[in-house]
């Protein structure tokens, strides 16, 4: 099958360079959700330059209907050469269904400077399938984002503490709950989220070889944690919250009991006693609560640390302050990040049947081929839309006429990364830790994606599964069950049992035994 | 008949009586309702005037808090709603006439209680109401096949027929007597001009039912837009409010990944939200009162028959 | 059975087929662009209903699809979930058909008592109001009432001693929705009511009148009695769908509170977490065939059943 899916792509790669060479001008039709603003110059700019004699056809989705609608398009085959996917669209199904053409091609090929000098081979190892195939271009810039509380420095200082421990925080919440009566919480948490990895160790257990996987993009909280023998080579058990301590057995110490579950239990129920009351409904807590000056902390990440600070300055006397809870990551200790699965959360593809192909390539090698170029397409035009200072940091100007565009949808990348000039040195610092390769760590599973549709056993399985913990595990990770949270785990592990739990547990751990198998270094 | 005197002089009093507690009865109890539906609307008018972050702390209440118009200078600032009024407006005035001419052809035979297979075909319209083929075939064949694709026509065409509202017409048709029927029969009418000549005029106010659903539908209509537009300029107005909500949806699913880094503060404002509704439905509460004329002025088929 | 043919004995179905057309041909003419409408919208795309049946490649289409048998029916069975949420499917349409239907006759019954044609034109208009909002939009309005500490009902039942936390007490949903889809449903479906009304024979309440009935008897004597064949029309059409939860409404006003679902999760709604992740189409054709089944069988019990009782507002 393969080999008859890469003859047909030559084939229309054949055909496509004769069109291209046929026509003076291809026209590359690109779907991609959310919104730019005043691109036309960018555009033109873009033409102008570039002479490749390629145009633009943007087409922009609302987020839900670019996961709705695209799998429909594509499946007609209708025109298309770029699209945004990911996993949390439906980018495992459409490489499954072999939707997306093989572009690995176009990596590590001297017609192509721009990729090869963005796309190395360890960036690539993400995407890279066993046979060497790649169906998906990674956009992100730091594989990870660092995850942190912002709280509100005026009421801290207010209150005499400085926030640099999980106990000055615990102290600080304290304080506002007793002394802000306006306030509906000293922490405020959205429902989805939830307490999200506040007082986790997901950090340390990844140092001991403790991954977790998700069935592709579910909530925090539903994955299942499989520890893998120190030589990289061999799955030693799998477990999730609610499983019994045995399944933990062979997991190394201090985790080889079910702290997933002890978490719950102790950790997210204390957390819970300063959090709002219905924080399960809440959709939107940084908006609702914490601009609004509601709350006195909320969780984020580092990269949204510029628009909370804008807009918590527009609260009187009100002052943004950051602490990243992880106490490894927050004094920036080399290699304490440790990736895992998928590093990128977007990914651009070209469907299968795409006569464009090359132009396609072409386009995005040429952001790539120089800063200025990728800062066109990221930023705008210099002097117009932003200016660089000497060290090569960013300021983005104001005003009708900018342009705006959703870099996590084409020109993130490791490489190419500028910072804004205008944060604080704290978390200048934080950034550029989070951004430099020495602080991670590469572990075994790069690249694993679990595949939950394996077997129809499987995909059954796992369908069920989700419904249960669609009930359960919002309500745990928000700590709403208190003192009966053991019992309700206990309950919840029962149902997801008969669900079928087992089944996905055991295709996990194949799958990752597998997938060990095939990439072993 | 003769009646005792007792009942002559007392009935047309305790009528009179009765009456008047009726009358208020129900005054007051359509009052009742009509404050209850009116009250959000009064709630979400205000919220859309208000200032977003006086709003998210104080909460809404019956007046605008902090009045600002800001929600609506940022939605007609751009040509959009402009635009999207104008399909809107196409889509449900040519929408409903051809549904109308397409719907009342098929229930008046339905309705003719002499024609033999009308059950058949009953069930022919009403089984696609249990039944349909999903969305991928749907997908596939207003696409591909019939290339709908960005027309203006994949909002009309696909919901042509509405079984709900040609069973209604049926029903409608149905009760009109059979002696309208047969009377024109023997003045030697054939069914072209029964339909034409009786059948219609007396069933003005039904007409103007379905088509007012028809209407409302039309109007409402946002998920063949979602799926077959791409040209902005085609967009109809609900599509904008859905495009809005749905942006939000699945941004509240992926807040919740780590390394999902999409500004969540770019999202449309309550606010905007608000006025983004009342924008919305502006222009059907004010086409509503005209086809109310039509729902009053029932004395026809007495009539007729007179 | 039509008078026409009564006179002729026995005839093959032929015979019988061509004759219906050559009386009623005109009739038939009219009924075609209906039908090729259905036909092409509605049957054409039926054939993919196979997709149940299949582990659908978006890639090799429906033909290229390799068929699995039941197995995508599998997952709803997986856990005793699915009669659970059948359940509240069910509890719940009975509910919105019931107490709708009973709310629009009132309203009908009463906007028809009403004399002043400028009260009447401006209160019905106003009843339709809430249908124009979409159900998200309502679940903001929602929020301004039962949110805990914003909430006006919320505080003011506070207040009055009996605190209700709206968003973790599941018990007080079903009455909730209920009175959510009167509130938004109720003045719009007057309509099909008034309209009935309005085409009532005035003569049939003079002659009332002559016979001296008041008001009420004539509203309970003569307006509901001709009500009835759309009642029964209107809740057909109910039945139908019944086995279809109203996801649009649950969805926005529930979302993933899952301290709620265990009175508000349907169908619908429950397969919809299932199946968020996984873009399966043979899984979201299973269920809806599994809907479709039991919404037919369904339909045809009650249609026999109206059939019996009223001929005349009978489906098919």
């Amino acid at each position: 099958m393969k080999k008859l899916v890469a003859l047909l792509l030559t084939l229309v790669m054949a055909l496509s360079m004769v069109l291209t060479a046929a026509s003076a001008e291809t026209e590359l039709k690109i779907y991609l959700f959310g919104e730019a603003q005043n691109m036309d110059k960018v555009l033109a700019r873009f033409y102008a330059e570039s002479g490749l004699g390629i145009k633009l056809n943007l087409v922009w989705n609302t987020g839900a209907d670019h996961r709705e609608k695209m799998p429909l398009l594509i499946g007609n085959e209708e025109p298309c050469d770029l699209v945004f996917d990911a996993y949390w669209m439906n980018l495992a199904t459409m490489i499954k269904q072999e939707m997306y053409a093989d572009i690995s091609s176009y990596f590590h090929n001297d017609a192509y400077p721009g990729l090869k000098a963005a796309f190395s081979e360890s960036y690539l190892a993400q995407v890279t399938e066993a046979d060497g195939a790649i169906y998906a271009l990674p956009i992100t810039q730091a594989p990870n984002d660092l995850q942190c509380i912002f709280y509100r420095e005026d009421l801290a200082q207010k209150y005499g503490i400085t926030i640099d421990s999980l106990e000055s925080l615990e102290a600080y919440f304290k304080a506002v709950k007793e002394n802000e009566p306006d306030m509906v919480a000293p922490l405020g948490i959205g429902g989805g989220r939830a307490l999200y990895y506040l007082d986790s160790d997901i950090m340390e257990k990844r140092l001991a070889n403790v991954f977790e996987f998700s069935g592709t993009g579910t909530a925090v909280g539903m994955e299942f944690e499989v520890a893998i023998s120190e030589d990289g080579k061999t799955v030693l058990g799998a477990g999730a919250i609610g499983a019994p301590d045995a399944y933990y057995a062979n997991f190394p110490a201090p985790y080889n009991t079910n702290t997933r579950s002890e978490r719950a239990i102790t950790k997210l129920t204390k957390w819970a006693q300063y959090t709002q009351a219905n924080s399960i409904t809440e959709e939107d807590a940084k908006n609702n609560l914490f601009f609004t000056g509601l709350c006195a902390a909320i969780e984020g990440n580092i990269s949204g640390y510029e628009t909370c600070k804008a807009e918590i300055e527009k609260i009187q006397d009100a002052k943004l302050g950051m602490f990243v809870y992880n106490d490894g990551l927050r004094n920036r200790t080399p290699g304490y990040f440790v990736t895992s699965g998928q590093t990128a959360w977007n990914f651009l593809c070209v469907p299968y049947y795409s006569q464009n192909i090359d132009a396609a390539m072409q386009f995005i090698d040429w952001i790539f081929q120089s800063p200025e170029n990728h800062d066109l397409f990221e930023l705008g035009i210099a002097g117009e839309d932003f200016t660089l200072n000497d060290a090569g940091e960013y300021t983005k100007l104001t005003g009708s006429n900018v342009y705006t565009f959703p870099g996590y949808e084409l020109t993130w990348n490791p490489n190419f990364i500028r910072t804004n000039a205008n944060l604080d040195d704290q978390v200048k610092a934080l950034v550029k830790y989070m951004n430099d390769p020495t602080s991670y760590t590469a572990s075994a599973v790069d690249g694993f994606t679990f595949d939950n549709q394996a077997t129809p056993a499987l995909a059954t399985a796992y369908a069920a599964v989700t419904a249960v913990q669609s009930e359960y595990i919002r309500p745990l990770m928000h700590g709403t069950y208190g003192a009966d949270t053991a019992a309700m785990l206990a309950e919840y592990w029962d149902k997801a049992s008969a669900a079928g739990i087992e089944t996905v547990r055991q295709a996990v751990m194949e799958q990752v035994q597998a997938f060990l198998d095939a990439h072993g270094k | 008949m003769v009646c005792p005197l007792s009942e002559l002089t007392q009935n047309p009093q305790r009528r009179r009586r009765g009456d008047a507690v009726l009358d208020t009865a129900v005054h007051t109890l359509i009052l009742v309702f009509c404050v209850l539906c009116l009250i959000p609307f009064i709630v979400a008018v205000s919220a859309s005037f208000s200032s977003e972050r006086t709003l998210l702390r104080e909460g809404y209440s019956l007046l605008p808090v902090a009045f600002t118009t800001a929600a609506y200078d940022m939605l007609f600032s751009t040509r959009q709603i402009v635009d999207s009024y104008k399909v809107s407006l196409f889509v449900t005035v040519f929408g409903t006439v051809l549904s109308m001419v397409v719907t009342a052809m098929m229930a008046y035979p339905l309705s003719v209680k002499k024609l033999r297979y009308r059950g058949a075909i009953s069930f022919f319209a009403y089984f696609t109401m249990l039944f349909n083929g999903g969305l991928v075939p749907t997908y596939m064949l207003i696409s591909k096949y019939l290339g709908m694709r960005d027309t203006l026509w994949c909002m009309i065409i696909p919901v042509l027929v509405n079984p709900w509202n040609l069973f209604l017409l049926r029903n409608f048709f149905s009760a009109i007597p059979g002696e309208l029927h047969e009377s024109a029969r023997i003045d030697g009418a054939n069914d072209v001009r029964i339909l034409w000549q009786i059948i219609l005029p007396v069933s003005l106010p039904a007409l103007a039912t379905v088509s007012l659903f028809y209407a409302v539908a039309y109007w409402n209509q946002w998920f063949n837009a979602m799926l077959y537009i791409e040209d902005a300029s085609k967009f109809p107005l609900q599509y904008l409010i859905m495009k809005m909500l749905r942006n939000i949806e699945l941004l509240k699913q992926m807040s919740s990944q780590a390394g999902f880094a999409v500004d969540m503060s770019a999202l449309p404002t309550t606010t905007t939200k608000m006025a983004t509704a009342m924008v919305t439905i502006g222009p059907i509460i004010i086409a509503y009162p005209f086809a109310q004329k039509y729902f009053t002025s029932g004395l026809i088929v007495g009539s007729v028959k007179g | 059975m039509p008078q026409s043919n009564t006179a002729v004995p026995k005839p093959i179905p032929k015979q019988r087929f061509l004759r219906e057309m050559k009386q009623n041909g005109f009739l038939y003419l009219l009924t075609l662009p209906g039908i090729l409408f259905f036909f092409v919208f509605s049957y054409v795309p039926m054939g993919g209903l196979v997709i149940a049946f299949q582990d659908y490649s978006m890639r090799y289409g429906i033909f290229g699809s390799r068929f699995n048998g039941v197995d995508n029916f599998k997952f709803l069975f997986q856990t005793g979930d699915i009669w659970r949420v059948t359940g509240n499917t069910l509890f719940l349409n009975i509910l919105f058909i019931l107490f709708t239907t009973l709310m629009s006759v009132f309203l009908a019954v009463l906007f028809s008592e009403v004399r002043s044609r400028g009260f009447k034109r401006i209160t019905q208009s106003i009843s339709i109001l809430p249908n124009f909002v979409s159900w998200t939009v309502i679940a903001l309005f929602l929020d301004a009432f039962i949110d805990p500490t914003t909430g006006m009902l919320a505080k003011w039942l506070a207040r009055m001693g009996y605190p209700v936390d709206f968003y973790a007490n599941a018990a007080v949903w079903p009455t909730l929705l209920v009175f959510l889809r009167i509130w938004q449903g109720a003045g719009y479906g007057a309509i099909v009511y008034i309209a009935t009304i309005v085409g009532i024979d005035p003569q049939i309440y003079e002659a009332a009148d002559i016979d001296g009935a008041t008001r009420l008897q004539k509203i309970f004597r003569i307006t509901i009695p001709i009500l009835k064949p759309t009642i029964i029309l209107m809740t057909l059409f109910g039945v139908g769908r019944i086995f279809y939860g109203d996801f649009g409404m649950i969805y926005a006003l529930v979302g993933d509170n899952s301290l709620l679902f265990k009175t508000t999760d349907v169908i619908d709604t429950y397969v919809y977490r299932m199946m968020r992740m996984l873009r399966n189409y043979g899984m979201s054709a299973a269920t809806g065939m599994f809907q479709s089944v039991l919404g037919f069988l369904f339909i045809m019990v009650v249609n026999w059943l109206a059939r019996k009782l009223e001929p005349d507002s009978a489906l098919f």
